[in-house]
């Protein structure tokens, strides 16, 4: 098993105790990205096997996201209390690394050529629909099961509109930081040979 | 590189006027309280005054030939805020049920097909950057166009805030029906209709009819010479 795998079983590990406790459980708010990190971290692992395979440091953003995912979810599942709206702070920054990850992915897999400003762009807007569709398979459940009155409807909605404002801010400090590094690397152009490898 | 002919230019400062006069003559008759809108004077005639200033950008641009967009796209482009505006002045979003949907999605549609021809220019005129082929470029329109309803969402959080009332965003299910039905049915359409516009044209086609050469050419030159890795070339 090479690194790679390693890193990727060890949060495969942590998805699946995350996908039985909310199966257990029945908590919506940890089966959904439970079942989402199981089946991107098991095609990373199969993908190993492959000849064309991610890189490291491609592997280590995925399970980093993906496991801040999982553990912030499993908390706010402790700690679950309906009126506050705190596990969709907690639980979409992770959104970001995921978004990050998928757009590597896109240029890894399918030959395309970006720069620092075209990846920003890219990672910024994937980030904020994935936002829009985990507030469609979560939050539109949440809401549609619960009887919210019009003014606790109000307060909800600030909660949420400010949420995607802070996922706005984490997602440009976050391009900024990816930016950084890249810049330090010195890296101009973001092709696949930066993320996967098909040295055996 | 078409001419610029003395009948465009007509056209153009028609257009100049023409676009930002509606606006105007709504926000005057707000003002006179005329309008049959469910919120505050100074809301509907600000909100048609930001209007006029904005569907003036790009006939500016065309008269400074900075940026030639073809007509139908500066039509389309335009009638997204007279959807708004005029809906806000008549009281539509409270007249007809789904009215927030219908606009919603149409604006969707219409900022995805500028984040499209955006993708399209980036595409033919840098040599070094490459969107790949017709799908990516699809998906790439897709997220793009979808992601921009959530910064909408952001934009009415901050009006309200600046505001002090509830004045764009009404409950948790309207700002979740905007993303999650009328932006993402949007962004879908926005896609069947690029993928039908890409199987019918290349990219050459669509973007050489936009005469932006002289101005892309340039740009899209430094763009290319700032990706320049050196063990690419």
């Amino acid at each position: 098993m090479n690194r790679q795998q390693t890193i990727c079983t060890i949060s495969l590990i942590i998805s699946l105790v995350g996908l039985i406790i909310g199966l257990v459980k029945m908590k919506e708010n940890l089966v959904v990205p439970a079942t989402f990190s199981t089946l991107l971290l098991t095609l990373a692992i199969f993908e190993t096997t492959q000849n064309k395979y991610l890189k490291e440091w491609v592997c280590i953003i995925l399970c980093i996201g993906l496991t801040i995912n999982i553990l912030s979810s499993f908390i706010t599942t402790i700690h679950y209390t309906p009126d506050d709206w705190i596990d969709f702070y907690l639980v979409t920054p992770s959104f970001i690394f995921v978004s990050f990850v998928s757009i590597l992915l896109i240029i890894g897999y399918f030959n395309i050529r970006l720069d620092h400003v075209m990846l920003a762009v890219f990672t910024l807007f994937m980030s904020l629909s994935t936002v829009s569709a985990y507030a469609g398979l979560f939050l539109f459940t949440r809401v549609l099961t619960k009887t919210l009155t019009d003014e606790e409807s109000k307060l909800a909605n600030y909660y949420l509109d400010a949420s995607f404002a802070v996922v706005l801010l984490a997602a440009i400090i976050s391009i900024f930081i990816i930016d950084i590094i890249i810049r330090k690397k010195k890296i101009k152009l973001i092709t696949s040979k930066y993320i996967v490898t098909e040295e055996k | 590189m078409q001419e610029y002919s003395k009948k465009e230019r007509t056209t153009d400062i028609a257009c100049l006027i023409l676009f930002p006069l509606g606006f105007i003559i709504l926000a005057i008759l707000a003002i006179m309280g005329f309008s049959e809108g469910f919120f505050a004077e100074t809301y509907i005639s600000s909100t048609q005054i930001v209007s006029a200033i904005l569907v003036m950008i790009l006939p500016v641009l065309r008269l400074t030939k900075k940026f030639r967009s073809p007509y139908w796209f500066m039509f389309l482009v335009t009638s997204v805020p007279y959807l708004h505006a005029v809906s806000l002045f008549l009281g539509f979003y409270h007249s007809f049920a789904n009215w927030d949907f219908i606009s919603h999605t149409y604006s969707s549609i219409i900022v995805g097909l500028i984040v499209f021809i955006s993708l399209l220019i980036i595409q033919h005129y840098t040599v070094r950057i490459d969107l790949g082929s017709t799908a990516t470029i699809l998906f790439f329109t897709f997220i793009i166009a979808w992601g921009f309803g959530n910064i909408w969402e952001i934009t009415e959080w901050i009006i309200d805030n600046a505001f002090g009332n509830a004045l764009m965003s009404y409950s948790v299910m309207d700002t979740l029906g905007d993303l999650v039905i009328s932006d993402l049915t949007g962004a879908i359409l926005t896609d069947v209709l690029a993928g039908i516009i890409l199987s019918r044209y290349s990219i050459t086609q669509i973007v050489e009819e936009m005469n932006l050469d002289r101005f892309m050419d340039r740009i899209g030159k430094k763009w290319d010479k700032k990706c320049g890795n050196e063990s690419d070339d």
